[in-house]
């Protein structure tokens, strides 16, 4: 096995370990799935091309994680705003969070996920109805609102309420949990 | 958080370019000015995040959020505030307006089309499986890049076919030819083979289908039907196709490529990872079992399709030219005279006196039945037939001599046959068809088979084993009940005059017909079960053996008589599963 080969398979097993932080990074600063994935996939995909680059004595996760906003800036700035819709100083804001404590913030993701599968199941057939237009098939207020003979206002109000409410009952679920 | 900044970040999160300038710069500061917030900001979006994650995990999984479920615990309504939701469903109608920045029409609907872009959904899974996919994705691209394309090396065996018949300009194929990689093309022109790979990733390939080898866990299919079943120890296995590779993540899954380069991908066990798109814009997206995506050469998002899990050849016999898709057996089809795929006729059935698949039913009178277990000669795959209880002491309910001491006495009193089909007719009764949870059972989507009280009837598993070789028999399902058809006949009958039958009060009384349902694996009761007119029907779901030998199903008089005894059961199936997933403990 050649140096080279050896280094890619190094870069596979380092980015096996960081993903999961990268992955929540990412999630963090953009909201549009689709975009956050592909994001991630490019991350994924430099990080072992330039892994030479990579210096052994840093943080592998700490490195990636500065690729990852990279791309998230130039993610925003190819969106064509005029105006960053976040600053560098909140990409760097998070990225410092997530350095300071990189378990922490994502480590509870899989037991809030169970949690959510009770609590959308409570959800009224409408709400459910604009909440899978939303997160799964990834429509617009704008779009759901014409799609079902809303207002936009309607729409966004209800996603805004069914989050917090959402959140809400998550949190009674977890501390039923824990205790 | 103030009411405020949480309204901020709903924006930020549902239409992060629909903010206005001074609702961007309003958020950054205060996601800044403090790290509590920068948390509270992140844990949004990841909350966001996981929303969108549960609602696309497995289809079944997201029908039961969505769509309910009955055997979901319930909530405690102290643990979840119903009325917020009353509220929030009253207060949307009349609800204040958020600020949200009035953009112009065209330009929402130019990023709609973007947002439209659903068939992206069974992308993001666990972070899990997502780590595992990626690691899988790049570990293909490590290997593509190092192996050198040239070397020959024997990788797979040709372990059997079907009506095989190879295009001329390939080698002569038979079964133990061992394959090595970088091979010229193999046409299969027609019939079916089944590749098993070193490291144990098996292939069944349907003709008209060209591929190769490539790897050791590697084959390109460039036109053509195949079907892997990969063992844990072979994850990782790749099916390539001129517009995809399928990177298998422990599963089975089929394969379907045209001439064109279309292919469709449908995931019947386990994950896979699918790589498509051109090559300037790769992606990737994990598959759940009962998920299915279709690609189109150069197009850049696969589309969403119906998962069609009998549409691939899983499992081929040559002795017997079997070629299974993943259908289980009918044992309505059976009783009928067929082999458990539809070579049965509906409304035929077993004579219990003689044992013989009669062409007709044309009986509708109540009688005594025989007294001993009746063999049946005309079909390998029943044992035999008998009526439990109709002689004191056990009953014997197998051909070796298999008695059970569980049935209890009854009249021995029975009905027509034991046929395949859903009706009565006595007479007094017109023939009408029965009805479980208040559905008429039709022939074509309910096949069932029709077993008065009384009767018995013993399956051969060891003779359909024989039959099938490479299958097992998992599991016997079927829902199981006394027609509803019951409770109109029975509503106004008068039944002076008929007094002196042991338990008629009883049904006068209840004005509902009971009935138990027996199920046995080697004369070792699995199920009893007393059913209604009046009651939801039953379901069973009974694990098999695999060296269980005698399959008995059997119906008795409750104690109400064997009057208006309408039993049926409805959809009977062995469901079968390849020999490669037998259990290794028992």
């Amino acid at each position: 096995m050649n140096e080279e080969q050896n280094n890619k398979e190094l870069a596979v097993f380092f980015w096996v370990q960081s993903q999961p932080t990268i992955a929540a990074f990412i999630h963090s600063l953009v909201p549009n799935f689709q975009d956050a994935d592909d994001i991630l996939q490019n991350v994924a995909i430099i990080t072992v091309e330039k892994f030479n680059e990579f210096d052994r004595n840093r943080s592998f996760s700490a490195w990636s994680t500065g690729i990852a906003k990279n791309l998230i800036l130039k993610y925003y700035a190819n969106k064509g705003s005029k105006k960053p819709i976040l600053g560098i100083e909140v990409i760097e804001k998070v990225a410092q969070v997530y350095d300071q404590d990189p378990q922490s913030i994502h480590d509870r993701i899989d037991s809030i996920e169970k949690a959510l599968k009770k609590c959308i199941q409570r959800l009224k057939d409408k709400i459910k109805k604009i909440v899978q237009m939303h997160y799964m098939d990834e429509l617009s207020p704008a779009r759901i609102a014409q799609l079902l003979s809303l207002t936009t206002n309607n729409v966004s109000v209800t996603l805004h309420r069914v989050r917090l409410s959402l959140k809400s009952c998550v949190n009674q679920e977890l501390s039923k949990v824990d205790s | 958080m103030t009411e405020r900044y949480e309204q901020l970040i709903s924006m930020f999160l549902q239409n992060t370019f629909a903010m206005t300038e001074q609702q961007r710069h309003e958020l950054s500061v205060w996601i800044t000015q403090d790290t509590k917030n920068t948390r509270e900001f992140i844990e949004a979006s990841l909350f966001h995040r996981c929303i969108h994650n549960v609602l696309l995990g497995s289809d079944i999984e997201r029908k039961r959020i969505l769509h309910g479920d009955a055997n979901f615990p319930e909530m405690s309504d102290k643990l979840f505030d119903q009325r917020l939701w009353e509220m929030l469903s009253k207060e949307e109608e009349t609800a204040p307006e958020i600020e949200i920045q009035r953009v112009a029409a065209e330009q929402e609907l130019i990023r709609n089309v973007k947002h439209e872009k659903i068939e992206y959904k069974s992308k993001k899974a666990a972070l899990l499986t997502i780590i595992t996919a990626v690691a899988a994705v790049f570990l293909f691209f490590l290997f593509v890049k190092y192996i050198p394309s040239t070397v020959k090396v024997e990788v797979a065996t040709l372990t059997c076919t079907v009506n095989a018949q190879w295009a001329e300009s390939a080698a002569p194929m038979g079964a133990a030819l061992r394959l090595v990689t970088n091979h010229e093309p193999l046409m299969l022109r027609k019939g079916y083979a089944e590749l098993v790979f070193d490291n144990h990733a098996k292939v069944v390939l349907e003709a008209p289908v060209e591929f190769q080898v490539l790897s050791q866990d590697q084959i390109k299919l460039t036109y053509g039907r195949l079907y892997a079943t990969v063992p844990a120890g072979a994850m990782g296995f790749i099916v390539s196709t001129p517009s995809s590779k399928i990177i298998d993540l422990g599963t089975e899954f089929g394969v379907q490529t045209d001439f064109n380069g279309t292919t469709e991908l449908h995931v019947v066990k386990g994950k896979t990872s699918l790589v498509s798109g051109p090559n300037d814009h790769k992606i990737n997206i994990l598959l759940n079992a009962g998920s299915a995506r279709k690609i189109v050469e150069n197009a850049s998002a696969p589309i969403d399709i119906p998962c069609n899990a009998y549409m691939f050849a899983r499992q081929i016999e040559p002795k017997n030219h079997f070629v299974w898709r993943g259908q289980n057996i009918n044992l309505a089809d059976i009783v009928s005279g067929g082999n458990g795929f539809g070579t049965g006729q509906f409304d035929k059935g077993i004579d219990p006196v003689t044992g013989n698949i009669t062409q007709s039913l044309p009986r509708n009178d109540v009688y005594e039945g025989p007294k001993g277990y009746i063999t049946v000669a005309s079909n390998p795959y029943i044992d035999g037939v008998f009526v439990p209880g109709i002689n004191p002491g056990p009953v014997q309910i197998a051909s070796s001599g298999v008695k059970t001491e569980a049935l209890p006495g009854t009249t021995g009193l029975i009905w027509g046959y034991i046929f395949n089909g859903a009706w009565h007719e006595g007479v007094d009764v017109p023939r009408h068809r029965l009805q479980l949870n208040g559905a008429s059972l039709e022939v074509a989507q309910s096949p069932a088979i029709t077993m008065h009280s009384n009767l018995g009837i013993t399956f051969d598993l060891s003779a359909i084993r024989r039959a099938l070789p490479g299958m097992r028999v998992k599991s016997l399902t079927s829902t199981f009940g006394v027609s509803n058809t019951v409770e109109k006949r029975i509503e106004s009958r008068d039944f002076s005059g008929l007094e002196s039958l042991p338990g008629l009060e009883k049904l006068a009384a209840r004005r509902h017909a009971s009935v138990e349902f027996w199920v046995f694996l080697d004369g070792k009761k699995v199920l009893q079960q007393t059913q209604t007119s009046a009651s939801q029907a039953g379901i069973m779901d009974i694990p098999i053996d695999d060296n269980v030998r005698f399959l008995t199903l059997a119906v008795t008089e409750a104690d109400d008589t064997f009057m208006y005894d309408w039993a049926v059961f409805a959809h009977p199936q062995l469901v079968l599963d390849s020999a490669d997933n037998a259990p290794i403990i028992h």
